[in-house]
């Protein structure tokens, strides 16, 4: 496995995998390169695309994962961790016996790693690069020892300083600590003495530990369990306040809520309820909650409410109101409407409360997508739309439904239409309008488009099923056959019974 | 079948609105009145999709369904127009979203088929539409789809001139609308596959 980067306008392989490292691949090396490594019948090779973005965000959380640990994780960027352990190896009987746990947690996650435990950051992060053990424990009071063997580089050296050290021989640790310390502040500068001094454990270093936000939550236990609806729905009213005032707190407010209903002798109840965007009003809270909750099975009784903002987004802080009164037409009208669109969704359901996205293709019937409403917006509409000058009808048939239509000529106007069991004769017929089939999906199939008027005046929309183009006339049959199994198969089109004439469309 | 060329023409004039104080946004609810979206993008050069952004669709079955949703969305006060499938919808139904359009100041439009004209309605006033066949031989490109728009019922008015209750429209595909025609009024309509609506509308 090799993740693919680029430097300047080359390919090159960003990061690679034990294996591909044991076949030779090495980061940095241009990606055919790679590839020629592993000829194509082996076809071992998986190149996935590396983005930087994604790696520290991997980082970060492996470092929450690693808070079981203790309750100081930093990521060390690129490719560390830092856990301060202090105080926390009893817990884990033994320092020797933290460090294998969190060695064999790491390789049950997949994860290669090197471990140090040592006095200081920078003493272990030099022992885990460049000393050779998977696992090294380094006492207090030995640090000198430690990394006295060690390659300059593991000091964690800017590139100036270390081709300096380089250019006057100075190659191990060892060599660098025996020569006097003015001396090296005079021709390295102070840093190079601090990185000294840290890995020494002679200066502290602090880390920027991650913190994981909790979720806001809000819980009311009750003296026993209830089955009275009061008690619930005041229960549920207090906590959604009481929710709206935390999040208010942290100036966001809630896109998933959760509502956790602890019933005595049954599995807690879990209620999920999705919002178009964060809101912390609670009187728009509890009305969609308070549906939701008048369904819920509460079985024996509830012993327990409690509200969890699974999912929050931050929202722009508003005007209070005076004396806490605020009319209704302060909210803006944008709000309103997402205050709609969440009721009608947790009602009806999210898949049935939709917005439409044109898309980028001519076939009539996949021009257009439905997406739910409460889904964030990818792409601003509209901007992938194909919009010919052509007229369409203001009704779609989806499918379109097989009609029988005569025709005075095989390619002339259409005489008359039979839909739905009456037959009309046509006053006008316009056409053909081709649409050719999306060849590079693999179908072949061309539409004649007409636009055909009744005599009672409405107008349909109708297409007919063209030969295809490369098959020539002679061999019409057959290629008719293979259209309509291809339509089966797409569910939509029976060509065979009714000539391959449809109707998709009417202006009504 | 709904006559969706005239409601998308009424929708695009709530959707477009100048009007600082309207909210421009168009729930369609109901499967059976939903036009194709390329009616409301119009195929003119610029893609003038301000009613395509503005619309939510909502999916509702049963008529009791619908009521609801019409009326939730009547009542938020954030939509401009709601557009609903009106069948089977009784006369307290069509009451209680009268209110609920006076209460949300907002524009209601029931699509009701053509086998419910008969059945009793609190609309504010009443439409039918039909399709109108061609005055003469129109050229390829012109030739356009037409409809005859009857204004059956007004609440507290009753026209007196029957011409003058009955006007000839022509779908623009251009623009997505629907525009008058000049000759009008000469031709009896045809009943055929004729769209009934009621509408409710708040001035």
């Amino acid at each position: 496995m090799v993740l693919a980067g680029e430097n300047g306008r080359r390919q090159v392989a960003a990061r690679c995998c034990n294996s591909a490292l044991a076949a030779g691949v090495r980061p940095g090396m241009p990606l055919t390169q790679a590839r020629a490594i592993f000829p194509p019948g082996a076809g071992a090779l998986r190149i996935e695309p590396f983005s930087e973005e994604r790696e520290r965000s991997a980082l970060r959380a492996l470092a929450v994962w690693a808070l079981r640990f203790s309750p100081l994780c930093a990521p060390d960027e690129p490719d560390g961790l830092l856990i301060d352990v202090t105080g926390c190896a009893r817990v884990f009987a033994g320092e020797e016996r933290l460090a294998r746990l969190v060695e064999s947690s790491l390789r049950r996650l997949g994860i290669a790693a090197r471990l140090a435990l040592a006095p200081s950051f920078a003493c272990a992060w030099a022992v885990a690069r460049f000393g050779g053990r998977a696992i090294s424990i380094i006492e207090t009071g030995r640090e000198r020892e430690a990394i006295a063997p060690l390659p300059v580089e593991a000091l964690r050296l800017d590139r100036e300083t270390l081709q300096g050290l380089h250019e006057v021989g100075l190659e191990r640790v060892e060599s660098l600590l025996a020569v006097p310390r003015s001396a090296l502040a005079g021709r390295f500068g102070e840093g190079l003495l601090r990185r000294i001094d840290l890995a020494l454990g002679a200066a502290t270093e602090t880390i920027d530990p991650v913190r994981p936000l909790e979720p806001v939550r809000a819980e009311r236990v009750f003296d026993g369990p209830t089955t009275q609806w009061e008690a619930i729905e005041g229960a549920t009213r207090m906590l959604v306040d009481e929710l709206a005032a935390l999040l208010a707190a942290r100036c966001c407010g809630v896109r998933d809520l959760e509502v956790v209903l602890r019933r005595s002798d049954l599995p807690a109840l879990s209620i999920v309820v999705r919002l178009g965007r964060p809101s912390r009003e609670a009187r728009h809270l509890w009305s969609i909650l308070r549906p939701k909750l008048e369904q819920a099975n509460i079985g024996f009784g509830v012993e327990g409410i409690a509200l969890v903002a699974r999912r929050a987004g931050r929202i722009r802080a508003e005007q209070a109101g005076f004396f806490g009164r605020r009319k209704r037409a302060d909210i803006s009208s944008d709000a309103r409407l997402d205050e709609t669109i969440d009721t009608l969704a947790n009602r009806l359901g999210p898949q049935r409360v939709l917005r439409l996205e044109p898309l980028q293709t001519h076939i009539p019937e996949r021009a257009f997508r439905m997406t739910g409403a409460l889904e964030d917006r990818v792409a601003p509409p509209a901007t992938g739309a194909i919009v010919t000058a052509q007229d369409r009808p203001t009704l779609l048939i989806e499918p379109p439904a097989p009609v029988r239509v005569m025709a005075l000529t095989p390619d002339g106007p259409v005489a008359s239409v039979a839909w739905q069991g009456c037959e009309r004769r046509a006053a006008a017929s316009i056409g053909p309008e081709r649409i050719g089939g999306e060849w590079w999906r693999g179908e072949s199939e061309t539409r004649d488009y007409f636009r055909v008027q009744e005599e009672g005046g409405r107008w349909l929309w109708l297409f007919r099923l063209a030969e295809g183009e490369g098959s020539g006339g002679g061999k019409g049959q057959r290629d008719k056959g293979t259209e309509g199994q291809r339509g089966n198969r797409g569910g939509a089109l029976l060509a065979r019974e009714s000539g391959g004439w449809f109707l998709q469309g009417v202006w009504t | 079948m709904p006559p969706l060329g005239v409601i998308v023409h009424l929708a695009r004039r709530v959707a477009m609105s100048e009007d600082e104080d309207q909210p421009g946004a168009v729930v369609w609810v109901g499967r059976r009145c939903w036009p194709y979206g390329r009616a409301l993008m119009g195929s003119a050069g610029g893609i003038a999709s301000t009613l395509l952004e503005r619309s939510i669709w909502v999916d509702a079955q049963s008529p009791a369904e619908r009521l609801w949703a019409m009326d939730v969305a009547l009542r938020g006060g954030a939509v401009g127009a709601v557009i609903g499938d009106g069948s089977g919808l009784s006369l307290p139904a069509t009451r209680r979203l009268q209110v609920s359009a006076q209460a949300g100041g907002s524009m209601a439009l029931l699509v009701r088929p053509a086998h419910e004209a008969l059945e009793l309605s609190a609309a504010q006033t009443r439409w039918t539409v039909r399709h109108e066949p061609a005055p003469g031989a129109e050229s390829e490109q012109g030739a356009r789809a037409r409809w005859s728009i009857e204004l059956l019922r007004c609440k507290g008015v009753r026209p007196k001139v029957e011409s003058a209750r009955r006007w000839v429209v022509r779908w623009n595909h251009e623009t997505g609308d629907v525009g008058l025609v000049a000759d009008t009024g000469r031709r009896s309509g045809e009943a055929a596959g004729a769209g009934r609506r009621s509408a409710l509308r708040i001035a």
